[in-house]
C-alpha cells in the first residue's frame, strides 16, 4: 500500500492516489503515515525536475494534488489537528516588485513539500516583514525580486528586521531572477537560488531535514 | 564593410561575417504602433487593460504587471472563458497609426530590419489573464478549454498582425513569450508541442507569409529543449538564450536553422555594482564560446535596454571590442 501511494504521487497519477489513500484509510492507516508517504512521493517528483524529466507544471499539479488529498474524507483538516510541519515560511515579494510568477511557484512547493506557508503577497514593505516575523514567528523569510534594482530595497528589508532585533530568530533565503552571488553578499540574506526547487531544499537543511 | 543587415544575414545564414552582430542593432523596433502592450502608462498607476487584465507599476519599478489576486484576476474559471474573455479590437485609427508609419518610412531597410513588436506572447497571454498556478494547471485539468482559449488569442494575434502588416510593411518581428525558469521550461515538450507549437506555426507563418523575413522570438529563459518546435513554428533567432542553455552545444547542433541571441545574462551583469571589467569578461566569454556563426552577443533583457544606466551601452562597446580582435 505504501508503494502505491509513493508511486501514484511520483507519477501524479489523480485517480490512483485518491483510491490508494481511501484504501489506507479504510485499512486503518493513519493520516500521519500516508503524510509521510505522500512526502516521500514528494520527493521523487523533486528528483525528476531536477533530472528533467518533470517541468515547472508538473511541480504546481504536484502542490495541487497535496492540496486535494485533505479534501478526501479521513484527511480533512480536523483530522490532521497533530499535523507536523516543516516549518513556517513567510514569503513575499520585496517592494516596488509586483512579479508573482516565481514566488507563487516557491510558495507551492513548500506546500507539497509539508510547510505550513504565509503568503505575503507582492510589493510587500520592510514593515510587513518586520510585523510578520513578530507575530507569527516563521522560522524562514523567504524575499522575491526579480528585477536586478531591486537589491537595495532587499537589503532595506533585511537592515530593518535586523534593526529590530528581529534577525537572530529566521533564517532568510532571497530569491528570483535579479539573485545572484554578489547581490546575495550584498543585502546579507543566509541563502539564495534562482530555483524554487533548491529553494525548497535550502528550506528543508535549515529545519534539519535532509 | 558590410551593413548591419548584411552582416545580421551573412552571421544567421552561415556566411561571412565581418564583425558580431551587436546586439539589438538590426532591429529598429516601431513601437509607436498602436498596441495594447501590458503596461500602465508610468510610474504609481493602475490601469485595466482592454482584456480587462489589471496592471500595477508600483512608484520605482521599471515597469508594469499584471495583478492577480481574487478581485483582480480576469478569468477564474477557464472552463467559462468564453463569458470571461473578450478580446480587445485591433482596429485604431489612421492617425493612431500616423507616428509608426512615419518611424516606418524613416529607416533605410538596407541597413536595418523595420521590427514589429508583439508582447505579451500566447502562452504569457494565458497566464496573465489567470495567473500563472491556474494556467499550468489547467493545461493538464481542463485541456479543452485551454486550447480552445489559445485559439481565441491566436485569432485575435492574427487579426492585429494583419493590421501591423498593412500599415508599416515590417521585414522583421519581435515577439516576447517567456517559456520557461532559469532552468526549465514551463511545460514538458510534450505539452508544448500539443498547445503551443500549432498556435505559433499559425501566427509566424501569417507574417512569413505577409513579407516578414525575420522572426526573432524573446524568452529570457531555459527552453533548450524546445528548440527543434522554435525551428518548426519558423523561429530565426532566439533572443534571450541564457547560458543555462549551453548555448554553444546549441549552435553546434541547431546553426544553420536557428540562430541563438543572448548568452551574456543580464542577471549577472546588470546590477547595482556593474562594471565595465565584469561586463567585458562576460562578453569575451559568450563571443570566445559561441563563435562568430549563428550567434548574437547580447544580454538576455527583451529589449534594448538595462535595468541600471550604461550596462546596455558599455555591452555593446565591449562587443565592438571583441569584433575587433576576432574578426
Amino acid at each position: 500500500m505504501k508503494n502505491d501511494i509513493i508511486r501514484a504521487m511520483e507519477e501524479l497519477n489523480e485517480e490512483l492516489l485518491f483510491h490508494t489513500i481511501r484504501e489506507a484509510l479504510q485499512q486503518g492507516k493513519t493520516v500521519y503515515d500516508i503524510q509521510n508517504n505522500l512526502n516521500l512521493g514528494l520527493e521523487l517528483v523533486g528528483k525528476k525536475y531536477e533530472t528533467g524529466e518533470y517541468y515547472i507544471a508538473d511541480l504546481i499539479v504536484a502542490g495541487e494534488l497535496i492540496k486535494q488529498t485533505l479534501k478526501i474524507e479521513g484527511m480533512s483538516f480536523h483530522t490532521l489537528n497533530d499535523r507536523k510541519y516543516l516549518g513556517k515560511v513567510a514569503v513575499g515579494t520585496v517592494f516596488e516588485d509586483i512579479h508573482d510568477v516565481g514566488k507563487d511557484i516557491f510558495i507551492s512547493m513548500l506546500n507539497s513539500a509539508g510547510f505550513e506557508t504565509i503568503d505575503l503577497g507582492v510589493d510587500v514593505s520592510a514593515e510587513k516583514f518586520v510585523q510578520v516575523i513578530k507575530e507569527e514567528k516563521p522560522d524562514i523569510i523567504g524575499i522575491s525580486g526579480v528585477l536586478s534594482m531591486m537589491g537595495a530595497n532587499i537589503k532595506r528589508i533585511i537592515d530593518c528586521i535586523d534593526e529590530s532585533n528581529l534577525r537572530s530568530q529566521v533564517k532568510i533565503i532571497v530569491g528570483g531572477a535579479s539573485v545572484n552571488n554578489k547581490l546575495f553578499e550584498y543585502v546579507g540574506a543566509d541563502s539564495f537560488t534562482m530555483d524554487a526547487s533548491e529553494g525548497v531544499n535550502i528550506c528543508k537543511s535549515w529545519m534539519g531535514i535532509q | 564593410m558590410l551593413t548591419i543587415r548584411q552582416n545580421l544575414m551573412e552571421t544567421i545564414k552561415g556566411g561571412n561575417p565581418d564583425r558580431f552582430v551587436n546586439q539589438y542593432e538590426f532591429m529598429e523596433l516601431i513601437m509607436e504602433a498602436p498596441m495594447d502592450l501590458p503596461l500602465a502608462p508610468g510610474p504609481g498607476t493602475v490601469v485595466k487593460n482592454k482584456w480587462g487584465i489589471t496592471f500595477s507599476w508600483p512608484e520605482g519599478q521599471i515597469g508594469s504587471f499584471p495583478v492577480h489576486d481574487d478581485e483582480h484576476k480576469v478569468l477564474k474559471d477557464v472552463t467559462n472563458w468564453k463569458e470571461s474573455v473578450k478580446a480587445p479590437s485591433v482596429f485604431y485609427t489612421e492617425e493612431e497609426w500616423a507616428p509608426a508609419i512615419e518611424h516606418a518610412n524613416s529607416v533605410d531597410r538596407n541597413d536595418k530590419f523595420v521590427t514589429a513588436f508583439c508582447a505579451p506572447g500566447i502562452f504569457e497571454m494565458t497566464h496573465h489573464l489567470m495567473g500563472i498556478e491556474d494556467a499550468l494547471m489547467s493545461l493538464y485539468e481542463e485541456p479543452e478549454s485551454m486550447q480552445e482559449l489559445i485559439d481565441y488569442v491566436v485569432e485575435y494575434e492574427l487579426a492585429y498582425a494583419k493590421e501591423v502588416i498593412d500599415h508599416i510593411h515590417p521585414d522583421a518581428l519581435f515577439h516576447h513569450d517567456d517559456w520557461g525558469s532559469q532552468i526549465s521550461t514551463f511545460v514538458s515538450p510534450a505539452m508544448f508541442e500539443e498547445f503551443l507549437l500549432p498556435a505559433y506555426k499559425k501566427v509566424y507563418g501569417f507574417w512569413k507569409e505577409n513579407g516578414v523575413e525575420l522572426i526573432v522570438h524573446h524568452s529570457d529563459s531555459y527552453a533548450a529543449t524546445l528548440v527543434p518546435f522554435m525551428i518548426e513554428m519558423g523561429v530565426d533567432i532566439w533572443q534571450g538564450a541564457m547560458t543555462t542553455n549551453n548555448v554553444p552545444e546549441l549552435i553546434k547542433k541547431y546553426g544553420g536553422k536557428i540562430s541563438f541571441m543572448g548568452d551574456i545574462d543580464s542577471g549577472k551583469v546588470d546590477h547595482p555594482n556593474w562594471s565595465p571589467e565584469e561586463i567585458e569578461k562576460y562578453v569575451e566569454i559568450a563571443c570566445k564560446e559561441c563563435g562568430k556563426l549563428y550567434f548574437i552577443p547580447n544580454l538576455s533583457q527583451g529589449l534594448n535596454i538595462a535595468s541600471f544606466p550604461g550596462v546596455y551601452e558599455e555591452t555593446s562597446a565591449a562587443i565592438d571590442r571583441i569584433s575587433k580582435k576576432m574578426f
